[in-house]
């Protein structure tokens, strides 16, 4: 579903992306870890094309999206959430998902209409809503939010863009226990057929989400393998592992 | 769920009807005052969508009054077209000019746009005042005003331009409502309050982007056609930056944002300017206070602070929802 062949990025002399290849199939849950600074984020950006890549191609379904400015990929298929809130802050939950979901339906051409009879978006809109649990706080405004309902919604406007490939970018990032917990059961009850890319850095949630993971450590890719492998293998457990779950 | 009297239209209406009813007894000075107010009300709408709703401050939008008027003028006088193709062409010319602008404008933000928006305008200004063929500084005179003859009215008569510039205006309000309420507008207010966002939900922000500065062009092209009617004469002092600063504290002040907002704010400045010019000579320096005033503590202009109490004291605990 997601194919990433031999991405290089370096700023100056600084090699950010060393080389990263990855293949998600379809319906596989990925996740990206490592330590800060190992280049997981910038990883993402060059998936997403918000970082152009100096080398290196990123196919989606078939579709080479290697050239294609964000919003194409976009559209192609790539739906991200961020590691800092990146919301509609003046808006509330039900705002917030509507303007996603029209997006995602590519209404942003009708101007003669009014935005409110578009029944489809609202209903779009309530069903997302209903996945990531933010049913209740439709008509909250996101600023009133709490922090873990906002982490919520940033997941939530990743899913209204109907993705092919989720990427979620350490959904649970600053949240206190009790708010990851809801999270990992909010990503583990998305449907099967969902393409999931993520980067977290609490194993609890990439153990219990994903089946394959990717290892970078400077850049470059450390090592590739199923939950099993990368839990066993020795150079992760000295580099990384070691200080995350002892 | 659906509700079609929303306070702005209310408003809006209630502007326009008093408007309308004041114009018989306004005598020539008030009728005059009001066609001038409902131009600039045009034009201030035209610029908020820009400023308030897409978060485009443009310090050039005189560029594209001046256009409209220009085009009006150079067509009736110059070349003989009526006055009703020449508004058309005036319109059409502002858009073009903005498509054209607007290509390279639009990928640039905060202080670049404002800059480059502002050098563009006085590239015009410079143009039109060392052009002699259309009168260079001392303007262009003899612009004729739109035939209503064939609803048997006469628009050279105060009242019946003012009333005429009023309907205009009205119907510039509607259409630029209806626009700002589908999925276009939303995705412009979208944009505005995270355009990075809606670049990664898939949405060409550069486009839409464009396509809304267009449509603010065309739309101040229309007031600048109106206007030259209005004065039956354009000089380059139509598209001076001072004339795009001055609109933009028209939408300041009344509230960005809100078309309505823009309209009290052109209402309110250019009362305030007459009747202060003619008690002080330093009627300027108070104009000043007024506008840190309203920007010190009703930051949300004029209507947009009443509205604001309004929604609260109607709703104390209800989110202001912008969706409706």
């Amino acid at each position: 579903m997601l194919k990433a062949t031999s991405l290089n990025k370096s700023f100056g002399s600084l090699v950010v992306t060393d080389n990263v290849s990855l293949h998600v199939p379809a319906g596989g849950r990925h996740a990206v870890i490592g330590p800060n600074g190992a280049g997981k984020t910038t990883f993402f950006n060059l998936l997403t094309g918000e970082i152009k890549a100096n080398s290196g191609q990123v196919v989606i379904d078939g579709q080479d999206i290697s050239s294609a400015s964000p919003d194409a990929r976009a559209r192609a298929g790539l739906g991200r959430s961020f590691q800092k809130n990146n919301l509609f802050m003046e808006m509330t939950v039900l705002e917030n998902l509507a303007t996603a979901s029209a997006v995602a339906m590519q209404l942003g051409k009708i101007f003669w209409k009014s935005f409110q009879t578009f029944s489809a978006v609202r209903q779009a809109a309530e069903e997302i809503a209903g996945l990531v649990n933010l049913a209740d706080v439709l008509k909250v405004p996101v600023k009133n939010l709490s922090y873990g309902h906002q982490r919520q919604l940033e997941v939530g406007l990743a899913l209204a863009t109907r993705p092919k490939v989720l990427m979620l970018d350490e959904p649970t990032s600053g949240m206190s226990p009790e708010e990851t917990a809801v999270m990992l059961k909010l990503i583990s009850s998305l449907p099967r057929t969902l393409t999931i890319l993520i980067i977290e850095h609490d194993m609890e949630v990439v153990f219990g989400v994903t089946d394959r993971i990717t290892v970078l450590d400077y850049g470059s890719v450390l090592v590739e393998g199923t939950v099993e492998e990368v839990r066993n293998s020795e150079i992760v457990r000295q580099r990384y592992l070691g200080e995350a779950i002892s | 769920m659906k509700n079609y009297f929303t306070l702005e239209r209310v408003t809006a209406l209630v502007i326009v009807v008093s408007c309308l009813g004041f114009v018989d007894f306004a005598g020539y000075y008030g009728q005059e005052l009001i066609a001038e107010i409902a131009i600039l009300a045009i034009f201030a709408m035209s610029l908020d969508l820009l400023v308030g709703y897409t978060g485009l401050v443009s310090l050039g939008h005189a560029a594209f009054l001046g256009i409209g008027a220009y085009a009006t003028g150079i067509l009736t006088v110059h070349m003989g077209w009526n006055v009703a193709s020449s508004m058309a062409a005036g319109v059409i010319m502002a858009g073009l000019i903005a498509a054209i602008i607007g290509a390279f404008v639009v990928r640039l933000g905060g202080i670049f746009f404002i800059m480059i928006t502002l050098a563009l305008s006085q590239m015009f200004y410079a143009y039109f005042l060392k052009n002699r063929e259309f009168g260079g500084d001392d303007g262009m005179p003899g612009i004729p005003r739109l035939d209503l003859e064939m609803f048997g009215l006469d628009a050279s008569d105060p009242a019946i331009f003012a009333v005429f510039t009023v309907i205009v205006a009205a119907l510039v309000f509607v259409l630029l409502d209806l626009i700002m309420n589908s999925p276009f507008g939303r995705y412009l207010l979208a944009i505005h309050q995270n355009e990075n966002r809606m670049r990664s939900l898939g949405a060409p922000i550069g486009l839409y982007k464009l396509a809304i500065f267009i449509v603010a062009g065309m739309v101040a092209g229309l007031a600048g056609s109106m206007q030259a009617q209005h004065m039956g004469f354009v000089s380059p002092d139509a598209m001076f930056w001072t004339v795009s600063g001055i609109v933009l504290i028209m939408v300041i002040v009344g509230g960005t944002g809100t078309l309505v907002g823009a309209v009290v704010g052109a209402a309110v400045v250019r009362m305030m300017s007459h009747e202060l010019s003619s008690l002080t000579e330093y009627w300027m320096m108070y104009m000043g206070l007024f506008f840190i005033g309203i920007v010190l503590f009703a930051g949300d202009g004029i209507y947009g602070t009443l509205a604001k109490y309004w929604h609260r004291a109607r709703d104390p605990k209800a989110p202001q929802d912008l969706a409706k």
